[in-house]
C-alpha cells in the first residue's frame, strides 16, 4: 500500500541555481541542485550552518527565485502551479508568527485566508494548538511565549493548513528532548496516515536518521548536495539498534569532513 | 534542618519582593513627581523674581498675575470656549489628513518606484512653515473654517505619511514571505500583515503629527478668527495684555503635553 503511493515523483529539481545580489556582485548559494522527492516520501536535508537548505527549502516552497534550473511539481514548473498554498505549507526557521495576533489567531490565519467557514476553523486550529501542547496559551502574543512556544505554533499553523507537502525548516531546533520527541512522533503519525510528503530541515543527525526515509547531506561554498542516502530501516525505529548508529556514524563522517573544509575555507579567506 | 533552609529561603523572598516594590512602584513614580515639582518651583521662583525686578505688569506679568487671569478665565468660561474651538479645528484637521496621509502611505511604501519619484517633491513641500500658507489658504478656501482646516491640516499631513511610508516599507520581509504561503492576495497582504505591522510606527505618526497640528494652531488662527486658543494669544498682544498671551501659551504647552503623554501611552500599549 505504502508502495503505490510512493512510486511517482512529486517534486523535481533539476540544475538548480540560486544567487544573492551583494555589494561586490553576486554571492552563489546553491549550484547543480539535482533532487526526487516522491509522493509520500519523509526527506530530510542535512548539512552546516549557511549551505543553503533555507534556500533550497524557500525555492521548492516558491518563496524565492532561483537564478538557474527548474523546480517542478506533479511534472508541471512550478511557475505554472496554481494555488500551490493549497498543496504545500512551510514551517519557518525563524517563527514568522504576526505579533499582534494571538496564538489561536495566528493558527487560524491561513484558514481565514482560505476562507473557510467559522466553525470549521474554531475546530481544526483547536486540534492543532492541542497536539502541541499550547491550548492553555492561545489567548498568549507571541512575545509572550518562549523560543520552543513559538516553534510549536508555526508548526501547528503550517500543520493546520492540511497540505499534500510540508515543508519544514528547523521546527523542532529550540524544544527539549522530550517536546521533541513527542513532536516527532506525532509528526510520523500524521505522516502516515494522511500520506502527506515531508521535506525536513534539521542539523541532528539523530533526527534525520529516526525520520527520513532519504537524507540529503549538503555541503557549503557554494551550497551542493554531497551525497543522498537511503535509509532502510523500517518504522518504529529503535535509535539504539547497531543499523541505527551504523547510519549515524556514516552520516557524521560526511559531515566531517564538510566542517573540516568549511573551516580551512573560511581560515584561507583571512 | 528543614526550618532554617525554609526561613532562609523566605527571607531572601521577601528582601527581593522588597527590593522590587522599593525599585519599581512608588519610589520611581515618587522621585519624578517630586523633581518636576522641584523644577517647576525653581522656574516660577525665576519668574517671579525677573517680574518684580522688571517691574513692568504689561510686558513681564509674574506667575500670579498669571494664574490670576488663568483663574479669571477659567470660571467665565472664556479659556474652556477657546479650548474646545481650538480642539475642534484640530481634531478635524488630524483626522483629515490621517484619512489622507496613511493611505498614500501605504501605496507610496509599497510601490517603490512610486515613492522614488515622489520623494523629492515630499522633502521640498515639508519644509514650508505652515505660516508660509496662511496667503494660499485664504485664497483657496477663504477665511472660514476650512481655510484654518487646510492650515493645520498642511502642518499634520506630512508627519503621517513619512511614518507610514518608513513602517510599510520596514516590515518584517519573513512575515510577507509567511502570507504569501498561506496565499495572501496583495490586498489581504496589505490589510492583514503591512498595515497591522507597520501600526504602531504609524501610530507614532499620528502622535508627532498630533504635535505638530497643535503648534500649527496660532498660524491658523491668525486668519480672521474670532475664537481658539491661537486667537487669544494674538488677541492678547492686540490688546497688550502679556498675561493673557502667557495664560494662552501655559495651557496651550499642558495639553499639548497631556494629549502627547495619552499618545505615548496607546503607543506602548501596542507593541
Ligand atoms: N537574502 C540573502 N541575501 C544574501 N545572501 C543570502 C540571503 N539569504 C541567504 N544568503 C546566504 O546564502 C547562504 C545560505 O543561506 P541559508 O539560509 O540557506 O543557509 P542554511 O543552510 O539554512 O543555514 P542555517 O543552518 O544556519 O539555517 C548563506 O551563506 C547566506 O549568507
Ligand atoms: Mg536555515
Amino acid at each position: 500500500m505504502m508502495l503505490s503511493a510512493t512510486n511517482s515523483t512529486l517534486i523535481e529539481v533539476e540544475n538548480l541555481k540560486v544567487e544573492f545580489p551583494t555589494k561586490d556582485g553576486t554571492f552563489l548559494a546553491l549550484s547543480d541542485i539535482n533532487l526526487e522527492i516522491k509522493k509520500g516520501e519523509f526527506v530530510c536535508l542535512l548539512g552546516p550552518s549557511g549551505c543553503g537548505k533555507s534556500t533550497l527549502l524557500f525555492s521548492i516552497g516558491k518563496q524565492l527565485k532561483p537564478t538557474g534550473g527548474s523546480i517542478t511539481f506533479n511534472k508541471e514548473k512550478l511557475d505554472h502551479v496554481s494555488s500551490l498554498h493549497e498543496k504545500m505549507c512551510v514551517v519557518f526557521q525563524e517563527h514568522a508568527l504576526f505579533p499582534w495576533l494571538t496564538v489561536e489567531k495566528n493558527i487560524q490565519f491561513p484558514l481565514e485566508v482560505k476562507g473557510m467557514s467559522k466553525t470549521k476553523i474554531k475546530e481544526i486550529s483547536e486540534y492543532y494548538m492541542d497536539m502541541v501542547g499550547l491550548f492553555a496559551f492561545r489567548d498568549r502574543k507571541p512575545n509572550q511565549l518562549s523560543g520552543g512556544m513559538k516553534q510549536r505554533v508555526g508548526i501547528a499553523r503550517a500543520l493546520s493548513m492540511e497540505t499534500e507537502v510540508i515543508l519544514m525548516d528547523e521546527p523542532f531546533g529550540a524544544l527539549d528532548a522530550q517536546t521533541r520527541g513527542m513532536l516527532q512522533e506525532e509528526l510520523i503519525d500524521i505522516w502516515e496516515r494522511e500520506k502527506r510528503t515531508i521535506l525536513f530541515v534539521t542539523h541532528g543527525i539523530d533526527e534525520a536518521v529516526f525520520l527520513a526515509d532519504k537524507i540529503v547531506v549538503m555541503s557549503a561554498n557554494p551550497g551542493k548536495i554531497k551525497d543522498i542516502i537511503d535509509v532502510d530501516l523500517g518504522r518504529m525505529r529503535d535509535t539504539t539498534s547497531t543499523e541505527f548508529v551504523q547510519y549515524e556514524r556514516e552520516i557524521k563522517g560526511l559531515l566531517h569532513t564538510e566542517i573540516l573544509k568549511t573551516k580551512q575555507l573560511e581560515s584561507s579567506v583571512r | 534542618m528543614k526550618s532554617p533552609s525554609s526561613t532562609l529561603s523566605n527571607s531572601s523572598d521577601v528582601n527581593i519582593k522588597d527590593i522590587k516594590l522599593k525599585n519599581f512602584i512608588p519610589i520611581k513614580l515618587l522621585k519624578s513627581v517630586g523633581i518636576f515639582l522641584g523644577s517647576a518651583t525653581v522656574l516660577l521662583i525665576v519668574w517671579q523674581l525677573a517680574a518684580l525686578i522688571y517691574q513692568n505688569e504689561t510686558l513681564l506679568p509674574g506667575p500670579l498675575v498669571v494664574a490670576q487671569t488663568f483663574q479669571g478665565m477659567l470660571m467665565n468660561g472664556t479659556l474652556i470656549d477657546h479650548t474646545f474651538a481650538s480642539l475642534g479645528r484640530i481634531l478635524l484637521a488630524w483626522t483629515l489628513a490621517a484619512v489622507v496621509a496613511i493611505p498614500i502611505g501605504v501605496v507610496l511604501g509599497t510601490v517603490p518606484w512610486l515613492e522614488r519619484m515622489m520623494r523629492p517633491f515630499i522633502e521640498m513641500i515639508r519644509p514650508i512653515s505652515p505660516l508660509a500658507w496662511i496667503p494660499l489658504a485664504i485664497l483657496w478656501f477663504g477665511i472660514g473654517l476650512s481655510g484654518k482646516v487646510f492650515i493645520i491640516f498642511i502642518a499634520s499631513f506630512f508627519p503621517i505619511l513619512l511614518n507610514t511610508i518608513s513602517g510599510v516599507q520596514n516590515v518584517n520581509s519573513i512575515l510577507v514571505r509567511a502570507a504569501k504561503s498561506f496565499g495572501c492576495s496583495p490586498i489581504q497582504m496589505t490589510l492583514k500583515v503591512v498595515i497591522p505591522a507597520a501600526l504602531p510606527t504609524i501610530t507614532t505618526g499620528l502622535r508627532i503629527s498630533f504635535g505638530s497640528a497643535w503648534m500649527a494652531i496660532i498660524a491658523a488662527e491668525m486668519v480672521a478668527s474670532q475664537s481658539g486658543l491661537g486667537y487669544m494669544i494674538i488677541n492678547g498682544m492686540e490688546i497688550l495684555r502679556s498675561d493673557i498671551v502667557i495664560t494662552g501659551m501655559v495651557i496651550t504647552g499642558i495639553l499639548g503635553f497631556i494629549f502627547d503623554s495619552v499618545f505615548r501611552y496607546t503607543e506602548k500599549r501596542m507593541v
